[in-house]
């Protein structure tokens, strides 16, 4: 494939039609689900599930806690995670886009987590997050060994970690380093 | 406003990005009819209209709670009475057949996020352009994705961001690749200063044959 200051204006545009040009998380429950709904749909207990899409029916149906689903199958699942001492609900989405070539990406998101990242929460309550999502993750890992943790975010960027990848060994000291809440 | 310049492969064609505006409003239900009726539609043309939805519902849903700018100036306004202000952008690409026929054929939702970055919430194409792909003898219209993303950059040059970013799809991400010569396998798109920079710099010194 030649750079693109090597290619005429005609072949960059004609890039377009071999690929599409979708950015955004196609699956975007979290802007339909109020917090309202979110607690109606999750029982009250430490964690559970929402199910936001039919994919994510699907899973679930299939699957108990992330064992046993399709290594190339795109889907989402968001897991609610409720620490009532804090009276914080966190929303996890985990997105797996993968197709049968090279690409397998396997993420996290935090998401609807507002109510947390504003001036609320401390580190140490994050710090309880992070354990949990690196539970979860230790959880998969037997299924899928994919970088766990390509990206993190919170819908107002303040806890996005850049670069790091933070896998199932990353320690909690080390994550509150280089997290910035 | 951005004037862009699509082509079909034989002639260039003349194209705004300019910013959303209530009139515009219609475009989903004209992206909607596009669709053939009668069989599901393809996957990237399903996404393509969820993601133009959000980016709509999005914009309908808080433009009178949230930070819009609706031009550059405004934008860096917003900036300059608070450096931590987050604030979002609606943009279209409309391509005016001619006097009376014009259509949006890519929307894109982003945002100056509080850290002085471009994040991308949104990126949708119209459905016929996909589909075109895939139909021999269609009419393609090339080069949207490209004019979109010279007017992000732009946005993002004019206000200094360190970087651009957002999330790509499995049939995306290697466009982006292509486009900014970034060597990603992820659903993250991560474009910094420099690359964004140098594509423009490419991009400006071409021109259509």
């Amino acid at each position: 494939m030649k750079k693109l200051s090597e290619m005429s204006l005609q072949e960059i545009d004609s890039l377009e039609e071999k690929y599409s040009l979708l950015l955004g998380s196609v699956k975007n429950f979290y802007s339909s689900l109020t917090e309202t709904e979110i607690r109606k749909k999750a029982p009250d207990t430490d964690i559970n599930y929402i199910e936001p899409s039919s994919n994510t029916l699907r899973f679930f149906d299939k699957t108990k806690f992330g064992v046993g689903f399709t290594k190339f199958e795109e889907f989402n699942y968001a897991l609610k995670i409720q620490i009532k001492k804090f009276n914080a609900i966190f929303l996890i989405q985990h997105t797996q886009i993968g197709t049968k070539s090279n690409f397998n990406a396997n993420s996290f998101f935090l998401r609807n987590t507002n109510l947390v990242f504003e001036k609320k929460l401390g580190k140490g309550l994050f710090n309880i997050l992070i354990g949990k999502l690196i539970w979860k993750a230790k959880l998969l890992s037997s299924e899928n060994d994919q970088g766990l943790f390509d990206w993190i975010i919170t819908s107002k960027e303040r806890a996005y970690i850049p670069f790091k990848v933070i896998d199932s060994t990353t320690k909690h000291n080390e994550i509150s380093e280089i997290v910035k809440v | 406003m951005f004037e862009v310049t699509l082509s079909d492969n034989k002639k260039p064609l003349p194209a705004q990005i300019k910013h959303f505006d209530i009139g515009d409003g219609d475009f989903i239900k004209k992206w909607e009819l596009s669709i053939p009726k009668g069989k599901i539609p393809l996957p990237t043309v399903r996404d393509s209209l969820e993601l133009a939805k959000l980016a709509l519902g999005r914009w309908n849903l808080r433009r009178q709670k949230d930070n819009y700018a609706y031009n550059l100036d405004e934008l860096k306004d917003f900036i300059k009475d608070n450096p931590n202000v987050e604030v979002s952008l609606f943009l279209i690409l409309e391509y005016k057949e001619d006097q009376n026929n014009s259509s949006i054929l890519c929307v894109c939702h982003l945002r100056r996020t509080w850290s002085n970055n471009i994040l991308i919430d949104f990126l949708a194409t119209h459905p016929e352009i996909i589909i075109s792909r895939y139909k021999a003898g269609s009419k393609k219209i090339n080069g949207i994705g490209r004019a979109m993303m010279q007017a992000v950059s732009t946005i993002a040059k004019e206000i200094n961001s360190k970087y651009i970013w957002g999330e790509t799809t499995q049939n995306s991400y290697l466009y982006y690749n292509h486009l900014f010569d970034l060597n990603r396998t992820s659903d993250m798109l991560f474009i910094s200063k420099k690359k964004y920079t140098d594509f423009l710099k490419i991009i400006n010194t071409k021109k259509h044959k």
